[in-house]
């Protein structure tokens, strides 16, 4: 061959490639410091989530009706609540149940999205129209006043409130999904690999679902954060994990008492800036992600 | 634009009857029963009376029949009657439908003043200090809870300071000034926080709206052609990146509505939100039922107020 038009060896070529600066997601990402701060914050909730027993230091179930509402000391570093129990226990266990009813809620309604979106986009047709259509139900449901009555109504315990939470929040990410895997099916690549007889399924978790990730991962951020809401709004109302268990929106709930409010500020705070923290970094971590994938995707 | 109207209004009627349908069903086979709601627990019933009691609220029929009985009696301005105290349905809602009306109202006048105010400003200082300031007041009004708010709220302002009342729509001391004041000052509270979340997502958006118009040809040529900045800001720019807020604001009206559930009950605000909160704990059914309709047409509603205010805002949208 006279013409070389792959020119590996030149060296300037490769000279080039070298002194080329990282443009990675990974070092985008890396570059937006107050997403990185915040999974650093994110990390260590969970690492004292998953250590609750350890961190902990005192049982927080254990009720001690000689000392209630006991302002912090060195027996109790965050305090007593209204039966007693060691406040700075029931935040560490609470972290465990907030974090995985966020977690687990999440999977659920992420699962749900991908499958609806992927499903209906590809296959299109009816099963695309009976699919939409379903969504849009769904989509029309005042979301937090349906959450509340289907607590209510199955019984509220953490394992309703995580498939509740669930089952109602994925409509966003399904229409989201649908719409890109409706302009990767047309692509050439998409289009090559059917020509040589690729079997749908193949092609699905192939050449689309990895095309999907970035949407997947930054709902998924964005989407614990709302979650996490959610659970400690219900909880708070006191439709969500039930006391003894403590998730942190529960322990805010006796803070509904004009007294608990004024007299015992211990009671409220602490649990209040951890929701507002963790959910602070999730939404930090999903702004930062999506920066570094692509600023304009509407997620 | 009659027509695109009543196109949109039929392909609703769906949707609203395919909502109250599933929650009617939910609602049916929940664990939880009414007729024990209603009696005594003290006194011993017998089955006989009981089964009486289910037959008279209609509680042994299938639920399809359930539905139907229950939709006839809706196009007929019937709600059903709350298992609680008896009332019309419709009644108790007309009751407290104007405190949450109040309430959402002035989150909504508020925070879309505020919102589109502090958009614009952030957009015209883009990466300056205000811009920055701007952006972390708007990720932490979206992230802190509005319950956790609303007890800092009351904690500083109501209890420390005494600015605020802690509860209620008004005074019932007898020196308590003029009403519409009285009302004003319970409202402040309450309503701010309600109205943040809005305000957070309003300014958001109209920031990055106001960006992408700024960057527009017809921009430049308004410039170009020597208009004050002021009019080129407010003439072009602003008019066109208002477009996109109409439908934020009005697709928000829903999460607003959910919002009202806790504020009302953090207040004691005398309006649907804590209805909903009393009703779900008394498993008084009718009410629920009347409240998700309520809900479900709200949210329709909205979808087309904002489709419509769309296409009447932008002629290139004219819809057949």
């Amino acid at each position: 061959m006279a013409n070389t038009p792959l020119q590996e060896n030149d060296p300037e070529q490769v000279d080039l490639n070298a002194r080329k600066s990282p443009n990675t997601v990974g070092s985008r990402f890396r570059r937006h410091k107050v997403a990185v701060g915040s999974l650093v914050i994110i990390a260590f909730l969970g690492l004292i989530a998953i250590f609750a027993p350890i961190v902990a230091m005192q049982d927080p179930y254990t009720v001690d009706l000689d000392s209630i509402r006991q302002p912090p000391s060195a027996d109790h570093i965050l305090g007593t609540d209204s039966a007693g129990r060691d406040m700075w226990a029931r935040m560490v266990y609470g972290a465990r149940i907030s974090m995985s009813v966020g977690f687990v809620a999440n999977v659920i309604s992420i699962s749900i999205g991908v499958l609806i979106g992927t499903v209906s986009g590809y296959v299109g047709g009816r099963v695309d129209n009976i699919l939409m259509r379903f969504t849009e139900l769904v989509m029309n449901f005042p979301t937090f006043f349906a959450i509340l009555m289907l607590v209510a109504l199955l019984g509220p315990n953490i394992i309703n409130v995580m498939v509740v939470i669930g089952v109602l929040g994925w409509e966003g990410l399904a229409r989201l999904l649908r719409a890109q895997v409706l302009s990767l099916r047309e692509q050439a690549f998409v289009e090559a690999a059917r020509c040589i007889g690729t079997p749908h399924y193949r092609i699905v978790f192939r050449h689309i679902l990895p095309n999907l990730q970035p949407y997947i991962l930054v709902a998924a951020t964005l989407g614990v954060a709302g979650t996490i809401l959610t659970e400690s709004a219900l909880s708070f109302l006191g439709l969500g994990v039930q006391i003894p268990q403590a998730s942190w929106g529960s322990m805010l709930n006796s803070a509904q008492s004009l007294t608990v409010l004024t007299n015992s500020p211990w009671l409220w705070l602490p649990p209040g800036i951890a929701i507002s923290v963790a959910v602070l970094a999730m939404n930090f971590v999903g702004d930062g992600l999506r920066d570094a994938f692509d600023p304009r995707m509407e997620v | 634009m009659a027509t695109y109207i009543a196109n949109r209004l039929l392909l609703a009627i769906p949707l609203v009857l395919g909502i109250t349908l599933i929650t009617f069903s939910f609602i049916s086979v929940a664990p939880g029963d009414p007729v024990m709601a209603m009696i005594n627990p003290e006194e011993e019933m017998s089955a006989a009376n009981l089964d009486r009691l289910k037959e008279e609220l209609g509680l042994n029929k299938p639920i399809i029949v359930r539905y139907a009985i229950w939709l006839g009696q809706l196009a007929r301005g019937n709600f059903g009657y709350s298992y609680h105290t008896g009332e019309p349905v419709l009644r108790r809602i007309a009751v407290r439908l104007p405190a949450t009306l109040e309430l959402m109202g002035f989150a909504l006048v508020a925070s879309s003043v505020i919102g589109i105010g502090l958009g614009v400003l952030a957009a015209l200082k883009q990466y300056t200090i205000w811009d920055y300031l701007l952006t972390l007041f708007a990720l932490f009004s979206i992230s802190i809870p509005s319950f956790f708010l609303a007890l800092l709220a009351l904690y500083v302002f109501a209890l420390k300071l005494g600015w605020f009342p802690t509860f209620g729509m008004r005074s019932v001391a007898f020196d308590a000034p003029p009403a519409l004041l009285d009302n004003l000052h319970h409202l402040v509270l309450p309503g701010v926080i309600l109205s943040l979340d809005l305000t957070a997502g309003l300014t958001r958006y109209m920031r990055s709206g106001m960006l992408e118009v700024l960057g527009q040809e017809y921009v430049t040529t308004a410039r170009a052609k020597g208009l004050k900045e002021t009019s080129v800001v407010v003439g072009h720019a602003l008019r066109n990146a208002l477009l996109p807020v109409i439908t934020i604001v009005t697709l928000r009206l829903p999460i607003l509505f959910g919002g009202t559930v806790i504020i009302e009950t953090m207040f004691q605000w005398p309006g649907m939100g804590r209805m909903a909160i009393q009703a779900i704990s008394q498993r008084d059914y009718p009410v629920l039922m009347g409240l998700t309709f309520i809900a479900a047409v709200l949210v329709l509603f909205s979808n087309l107020t904002a489709d419509i205010l769309y296409a009447v805002a932008d002629p290139r949208i004219r819809h057949g």
